[in-house]
């Protein structure tokens, strides 16, 4: 703006209302307070209130790394080795900052306990040298200083307290938890700054929480900065594989135990294959040279209906995977399909599969074929196509992982499945040449007692409520190798195709 | 100053009494400037309760350092520069050559006139040059600033305000004359 009187034109109308009022109708003041009252009814945008909670929390970060990265700046080299414990004090004179950054040392005498300072979160610890180059006749000797109380506001959920260890160790002993092991720090050189960091392992118990014991083993040093503002620098130490309290009841509490029943509908296919000296059995067992059997049997294989009840229970130890087991009765039935030689005679079939069964061990007989041995001199056969009707019954162990595509605590879980299944043989049934139904259990059977299968499925999964969920279940599975025993005369190497419902209960 | 600051104090924690202290402090005067921008008193009173609006929603953007009245001030006439922009009549041309020098100055041009004669005169104004009168005569701004602020050309707010200043003073002249 120019100034005031740069023209008398403009200056003498400034003049005539410098001072003009005019007070305006009382209506202007009630509509501006309504206006203010609206605007004060009116909520503030989301984003600003969340930024209005969150901008110190925003301000206190930008600053924690700020400082994080500049005390880094400073820091040691990573993964400095460790020396022993105990050799230390060469250069104990040196003042520990000169040493290693920032390691703020201050007389005993200057700090009497429970007087440090927390404002900075900075341990003040007690350290001889100093004292010691003032006092240079006294004996080099760390003495303890503070113990420092919980910190129940803070953000550090521990106790810390300063121990003498000896006369040559600066020992900060963390009282964690109960069971959180504590660990000991220690200066030892300053030519060579070389830091002990041990942790005590036996530390678990510390009754009155000023006391540790000494069970030792070093570490190494994996980065030097502040440790979560307890003191200026020290090393930052990888503690053992011994989880706080805190972190394995976080950890717990993503497990989940459950347990699920089901019942799955499949294609169940027996794989089964004969050896083609089962054909020549078959005629030799049949008695007549006539029985037409080709020299390469014909064999397929049908899936039948079948279906398995399966009972799982399971642990999903942490968001996305589980592992689970059970147990599954499995009922498959499959069709058998082979050219096998007719008796006109005893109006009967000479069947191969039954060969193949009885003939199993070193083709010994096992089984007497009476009807056929006592008539075979007047059997006149020929091939015709036979189908088997072929039932198993399985006692099934699922060793399967888990893993949820999507996130399982929505109501709709996506879970990926696969593992190995293990099946117990209970029996098999089919209908002989004979025309009767014949049973082999156990070891009479060619079949082993325990064969393995290999799984893969999907599972849908809708959670009903907090407990409850159904599941939908494809499941996939196929042998892994012949469930029959080595030296039987045939093989089978069954698959299955199903899908399944059931209703899952989470613990 | 002190009560000054305990007023502004008051407005920013939304006491109603403290923000009707201010309003009856300074409306009088700023009701004057709306009506110097206004074509009508309703619109002088449309103007003056948006910018109070404004003054007491941004108050905690005052700083204590400066004059209160000063800030208040500011916010009723860009509030009321911005009523007029809404306006496209401000935005008539004038040819600056025609109104040049056309009246001298007199030293006593507006004695014996009241603040409310003068207001009828500017009132009187097409809404173009009344603006730039305003802006440069009375509020002291300059005419690039003028031009910026009423999105004009520099060379129309002197040519509105060449313009203007020659109908004020042909209407004090025939003031004068009665």
């Amino acid at each position: 703006m120019k100034p005031i009187d740069d023209s008398h034109f403009e200056a003498q109308w400034r003049r005539a209302f410098d001072d003009a009022t005019q007070t305006p109708p009382d209506r202007v003041w009630e509509r501006v307070e309504a206006a203010l009252d609206n605007k004060e009814q009116e909520k503030p945008p989301f984003l600003f209130l969340f930024w209005q909670r969150v901008r110190w929390v925003a301000a206190a970060s930008v600053l924690i790394g700020v400082g994080y990265y500049f005390s880094n700046k400073i820091d040691l080299p990573h993964s400095q080795k460790l020396s022993s414990v105990g050799n230390a004090t060469e250069n104990e004179n040196k003042p520990l900052e000169k040493t290693k950054k920032g390691f703020l040392a201050k007389r005993s005498s200057e700090k009497p306990q429970n007087e440090i300072s927390r404002s900075n979160k900075s341990l003040v610890m007690s350290r001889q040298n100093d004292f010691q180059e003032k006092n240079p006749t006294q004996k080099k000797q760390f003495s303890p200083t503070a113990a420092i109380p919980s910190d129940e506001s803070s953000f550090v959920r521990k106790k810390y307290v300063l121990t003498p260890s000896n006369s040559n160790q600066l020992n900060i002993v963390f009282l964690t938890d109960d069971n959180a092991p504590s660990f000991v720090y220690q200066n030892t050189s300053a030519n060579q700054p070389t830091f002990e960091v041990n942790v005590n392992l036996t530390a678990a118990v510390l009754p009155n929480q000023r006391e540790t014991t000494a069970s030792l083993m070093p570490l190494e040093i994996k980065e030097w900065q502040p440790l979560r503002g307890v003191t200026e620098k020290i090393p930052w130490v990888a503690l053992p594989k011994q989880e706080s309290t805190e972190i394995q009841s976080k950890s717990t509490n993503t497990k989940q135990y459950w347990a699920s029943v089901g019942i799955m509908p499949s294609a169940y296919n027996a794989g089964l294959l004969l050896s083609p000296s089962v054909g020549a059995l078959a005629q030799n067992m049949s008695g007549t040279a006539r029985l037409a059997i080709p020299s390469e049997p014909l064999h397929n294989n049908r899936a039948a209906a079948s279906y398995a009840l399966q009972w799982n229970g399971g642990i999903q130890w942490s968001q996305r995977w589980s592992v689970e087991t059970g147990l599954h009765y499995l009922q498959g039935n499959s069709v058998y399909e082979s050219i096998s030689g007719f008796d006109v005679f005893t109006n009967s079939y000479v069947n191969n599969l039954e060969t193949a069964m009885r003939y199993h061990e070193t083709y010994a007989q096992r089984y007497s074929l009476a009807t056929i041995n006592s008539d075979k001199a007047q059997i006149q056969s020929f091939p015709t196509l036979q189908s088997t009707q072929n039932s198993f019954q399985y006692l099934q162990i699922p060793a399967q992982v888990g893993y949820a595509m999507t996130k399982p605590k929505r109501r709709f879980s996506l879970w990926l499945l696969g593992g190995i299944i293990n099946n117990l043989f209970l029996s098999n049934r089919f209908e002989t040449g004979q025309e009767k139904t014949l049973t082999l259990k156990g070891s009479e059977s060619p079949y082993r007692t325990l064969s393995f299968s290999s799984s893969a499925g999907l599972r849908m999964q809708y959670r009903l409520n907090t407990r409850l969920s159904a599941t939908l279940t494809g499941n996939y599975q196929r042998a892994l190798g012949s469930h029959t025993a080595s030296d039987a005369l045939l093989e089978a190497r069954p698959q299955l195709l199903g899908v399944g419902a059931g209703v899952k209960y989470g613990f | 100053m002190k009560d000054e600051q305990t007023l502004v104090e008051g407005c920013r924690n939304k006491d109603r009494i403290a923000q009707r202290t201010l309003y009856q402090r300074f409306a009088g005067k700023m009701f004057v400037v709306c009506q110097r921008y206004a074509r009508t008193t309703f619109e002088a009173e449309d103007i003056l309760q948006d910018a109070f609006v404004k003054v007491f929603t941004q108050i905690h953007t005052f700083r204590n350092d400066n004059s209160l009245e000063a800030w208040v001030k500011r916010i009723v006439v860009n509030t009321a520069i911005s009523h007029i922009r809404k306006e496209k009549d401000y935005l008539q041309q004038a040819d600056a050559e025609d109104y040049a020098d056309v009246v001298l100055d007199n030293e006593d041009l507006l004695s014996g006139l009241h603040h409310e004669q003068l207001l009828d005169m500017i009132r009187q104004l097409p809404m173009g040059c009344r603006s730039v009168f305003n802006m440069y005569a009375i509020e002291g701004y300059q005419h690039n600033e003028i031009a910026e602020l009423l999105g004009i050309s520099e060379g129309t707010s002197k040519s509105q305000y060449a313009r203007a200043k020659k109908l004020l003073q042909m209407k004090i002249l025939i003031h004068e004359k009665r």
